[in-house]
């Protein structure tokens, strides 16, 4: 297993070669240049001031140039400072990736809480109405845009009805409280955040589980088990349930780029001082420092996620023996 | 026909006609500002309501399916332009060539997807072109790995050898008799892409960087319904409900889709 | 020797798009204690769903027992709620079914798939290494984490028989138990079987297309054709007499190194679908011997001697070999 994971890791070297490439080429290559934003905010700046700062920031030099002094750089994991406040990247970006990770975290684990149910009832009721009801839940599930549903919950529930905050991740009082009410104030900030970004991955979850389910009763082993006087409790719950199961374990690892994505819209209505509205200020101030630096933080964190999905899946299904 | 199925065709259609007669149909100009009727409420004269210039909310929604169809149309059009090229090229030839594109798929994949589209957003200027092309040159990986998948199992068949044996050129061959049978995984991908890139786009468009006011795009009126917020609910209901209604008919259809190719 | 199992009437649908039809027609069949039975027929023509109906395996979306009724020891096990079917299951009847890979559960080791055969108080411990033996598989004895991926095919129906036998169950149906082992393994399982027949005064169900095998194991031999069944009788007489066109077509189409011939002869036609069969007797489009009555009304079972019936209304004619003129 060991051997396998190092294998891998090593085997991720050209993809996240690749990584940077595309990073760099995306910054660098499109149409506005670094510098024509500085320009934007102060057009009188003058020819000489320009290229002063060009220089300071190296962006005079021949492009290859720059991209390997940028990866020599990132392999000493400097990612720069921020042309906004000046902190290191790494700094800012590694406040607010446990952030994001964590509300995550937390919609997965609601997701899988109640879509594996469901779609686990679902098919075992193949057909029937709860089914068909079901099928149709799903798809409004699908089809919901968050931020609507955002908007939506923080109009009814924190304006209108004013049960839980629509703001930030802790209340002003914060300091004044004792550890519990801590630990409530925190949590009654992220449920609306929290059941939004699950909302569309349950909708994915619920359906996924229903197939496999399905898929897995027609097998002969679920004949055999009944076959054999098994009561159908334990044909369905663990002859049935531990296979379809198996596929779902790689769920965590590989719905890290989305999550990662979605969490822009949440946390920029939410104002959660996460990874995503990070991204999104740095992109409006044209903080390239920090959107390379996330885009190449995030893309890691998808590759890595990857891997889990593989060895997890690995774990779990004995037919699987790693190379 | 799948009941569902035929809702979904219902939605599409529906929406499409308003974007086609959206003149004929919108009673004011989307555009019209009346300082004296801001921020109405739903009323006979305005159905979905007025926004904060008086601008006639459903005149603006109506010219809004336009923008939201057009993008999520040409957007997937670019996307499956490029997945099928590539996809293609790298099933066919195979060797280094599928190599080095499915590297180059892989890596796109490794970046969330709306992380990049913002990433090059804010190094142009918010045009629609500019986001049609964006979200299409982002999305195509999918396309690419299916239309690879059909063919690397196609090109073995006996019909592509008599092709060859008579000395049809490659692209011949890829374009006239790959593509096509290669083509129904696709459809159905291209349908719930349309969904995907009208959702992008109004995302876009909500946190201001996609189409730019006074342009009106569902997006960027629930922009505007959010400042409004608790003073006009009409504002954040009908935008949201033309977003949602939209990406369900297309899903709906894309599904149909997927059960009607499952069974041939 | 008192009947172990009877069937009688047993009328079966599926469900094909919706629609119910009828592939089971009106079949009886008994099976004595410590008897093999067996059970023929070419591919389709519905014996293995009388096998599965015997302790109702069949999902109900894909069709149910029409009519009928079953009797185990002269109780009617049809009407049994489930928690009494599941008393019979795997401990009065068992099943060996013709995939072994695919009959068991890819992510539970052997052992635990072979304990949950077992009742709760027996204990596993001693049990499971003696079923083991009795299979023949004394080499994985202490080795029964393993799990089915990790056997070869032989074994994986091993331990199928093993899983079935386990409870000591009165009553054993095998569904094409070896056609998809290979050609040396098939012979080895086969002899196991009937050692263990012998052995445990086990009563079977053999289910099969292959005629030799049949004829090498069963006592007696219903053969079955488009949902009844057509010829019954002790083997002796059925191969010999083949008071049916449809058993004689059968068992010259043995492909067989004696007689040197120079074509094989297989039957003409094909099997009808259930959802058109043809009037009267149902093998008369394909029959050499059909008259104009064969259309009519599908004739029932006659007894021609002791224990021997035929549904062919010419069977006695057919019986008294070469003196029959074919139309």
């Amino acid at each position: 297993m060991i051997k396998y994971i190092i294998r891998r890791l090593i085997g991720l070297i050209p993809l996240l070669l690749g990584i940077t490439v595309i990073t760099f080429a995306v910054i660098h290559l499109a149409p506005g240049s670094p510098t024509d934003l500085e320009e934007q905010f102060n057009p009188k700046v003058s020819l000489e001031v320009r290229q002063r700062i060009a220089h300071l920031y190296g962006l005079d030099k021949p492009l290859h140039v720059q991209y390997t002094d940028w990866l020599g750089r990132l392999l000493r994991l400097d990612f720069g400072i921020s042309f906004v406040d000046s902190r290191p990247v790494i700094e800012k970006i590694g406040e607010r990736i446990p952030i994001t990770l964590g509300i995550n975290l937390a919609s997965i684990i609601l997701i899988l809480l109640i879509g594996i149910p469901i779609g686990v009832s679902s098919a075992v009721k193949e057909g029937a109405f709860y089914d068909r009801f079901m099928t149709v839940f799903v798809f409004i599930g699908f089809a919901m845009p968050t931020f609507w549903l955002s908007l939506i919950l923080m109009d009814l529930i924190g304006v209108r009805w004013g049960l839980l905050p629509i703001s930030g991740i802790k209340s002003l009082e914060f300091d004044k409280f004792s550890f519990f009410e801590k630990i409530i104030d925190i949590a009654r900030h992220l449920t609306l955040p929290i059941f939004v970004s699950a909302f569309g991955g349950l909708a994915g979850i619920s359906r996924y589980m229903r197939s496999n389910m399905v898929h897995v009763l027609k097998q002969d082993y679920i004949r055999t088990a009944r076959a054999k006087g098994l009561k159908e409790k334990d044909v369905i719950y663990k002859h049935a349930l531990k296979n379809a199961l198996l596929p779902v374990v790689t769920i965590l690892g590989l719905s890290i780029p989305g999550l990662i994505g979605g969490s822009v819209i949440f946390e920029s209505i939410f104002s959660i001082p996460g990874m995503g509205r990070l991204f999104y200020e740095s992109v409006m101030a044209r903080d390239y420092p920090v959107i390379m630096g996330g885009l190449v933080i995030t893309a890691i964190l998808t590759l890595l996620g990857n891997l889990l999905a593989d060895v997890s899946y690995a774990a779990v299904d004995p037919r699987i023996k790693l190379e | 026909m799948n009941k569902l199925v035929f809702l979904g065709i219902i939605i599409v259609s529906f929406f499409a006609i308003l974007a086609i007669f959206a003149p004929l149909i919108a009673p004011y100009d989307p555009g019209q500002i009346d300082i004296e009727n801001v921020l109405t409420s739903p009323s006979k004269d305005h159905i979905f309501g007025t926004d904060s210039l008086g601008r006639d909310l459903f005149s603006r929604m109506v010219y809004g399916t336009r923008i939201s169809l057009l993008v999520g149309l040409i957007a997937v059009g670019i996307s499956a332009i490029i997945g099928i090229l590539l996809g293609s090229i790298a099933g066919y030839y195979g060797r280094w060539v599928d190599v080095v594109i499915m590297r180059f798929v892989d890596i796109m994949l490794c970046f969330p997807t709306f992380f990049l589209i913002l990433a090059v957003i804010a190094l142009l200027e918010p045009s629609i072109i500019n986001i049609m092309v964006i979200i299409g040159v982002t999305s195509w990986m999918g396309v690419a790995r299916l239309i690879r998948a059909e063919i690397l199992s196609l090109k073995e068949r006996d019909f592509i050898y008599a092709e060859r044996a008579i000395g049809a050129s490659d692209a011949r061959i890829i374009s006239r008799h790959l593509i096509p049978n290669a083509i129904a995984p696709v459809l159905v991908s291209i349908t719930l892409g349309i969904a995907a890139a009208i959702l992008v786009e109004s995302s876009l468009s909500f946190l201001g960087i996609g189409v730019q006011p006074p342009t009106p795009s569902w997006g960027n009126i629930l922009s505007e319904g959010k400042s409004v917020m608790g003073a006009a609910w009409w504002m954040l209901l009908f935008p949201g409900m033309a977003i949602f209604v939209t990406v369900m008919g297309y899903n709906l259809l894309g599904e149909g889709l997927r059960e009607k190719f499952l069974k041939t | 020797m008192t009947m172990l199992l009877e069937i009688r009437d047993l009328k079966v649908n599926y469900n094909v798009d919706g629609h119910p039809i009828e592939v089971v027609r009106g079949l009886d069949l008994g099976i004595k204690k410590g008897e093999c039975i067996g059970l023929v027929g070419e591919s389709g023509c519905g014996k293995t769903t009388v096998g599965l109906s015997i302790t109702r395996l069949i999902p109900e979306q894909k069709g149910g027992i029409a009519s009928g009724r079953i009797l185990l020891e002269d109780r009617d096990i049809l009407s049994l709620d489930s928690e009494g079917l599941r008393k019979i299951r795997g401990k009065r009847i068992s099943y060996v079914f013709q995939e072994p890979f695919s009959s068991l559960n890819p992510v539970f080791t052997i052992y635990e798939q072979l304990k949950e055969a077992l009742p709760k108080e027996v204990d596993a411990r001693q049990s499971i290494p003696e079923a083991l033996n009795n299979v023949g598989l004394g080499n994985i004895v202490g080795k029964e984490k393993l799990y089915p991926h990790e056997l070869s095919g032989g074994m994986q129906q091993r331990v199928m028989i093993a899983m079935a036998i386990i409870s000591r169950p009165d009553l054993l149906i095998l569904d094409e138990p070896t056609t998809a082992l290979d050609v040396t393994v098939q012979s080895q399982i086969l002899e196991l079987i009937m050692g263990l027949k012998n052995r445990m005064d086990l009563a079977i169900l053999f289910i099969s297309h292959d005629l030799r095998i049949i004829f090498k194991f069963a006592d007696r031999v219903n053969v079955m054709y488009a949902g009844r069944i057509v010829e019954v009788g002790p083997k002796e007489k059925i191969f010999s007499h083949r008071a049916h066109p449809y058993t004689r077509g059968l068992v010259d189409s043995i492909p067989s190194f004696e007689h040197r011939k120079k074509r094989f002869n297989a039957i003409e036609g094909r099997t009808p679908s259930f959802s058109d069969l043809p009037k009267g007797c149902k093998f008369h489009p394909r029959c050499k011997f059909r008259v104009d009555s064969c259309t009519g009304r599908e004739p029932d079972l006659q007894e021609l001697s002791s224990g021997h019936f035929s549904r062919c209304i010419r069977a006695k004619e057919l019986m008294s070999n070469g003196a029959i003129k074919s139309t």
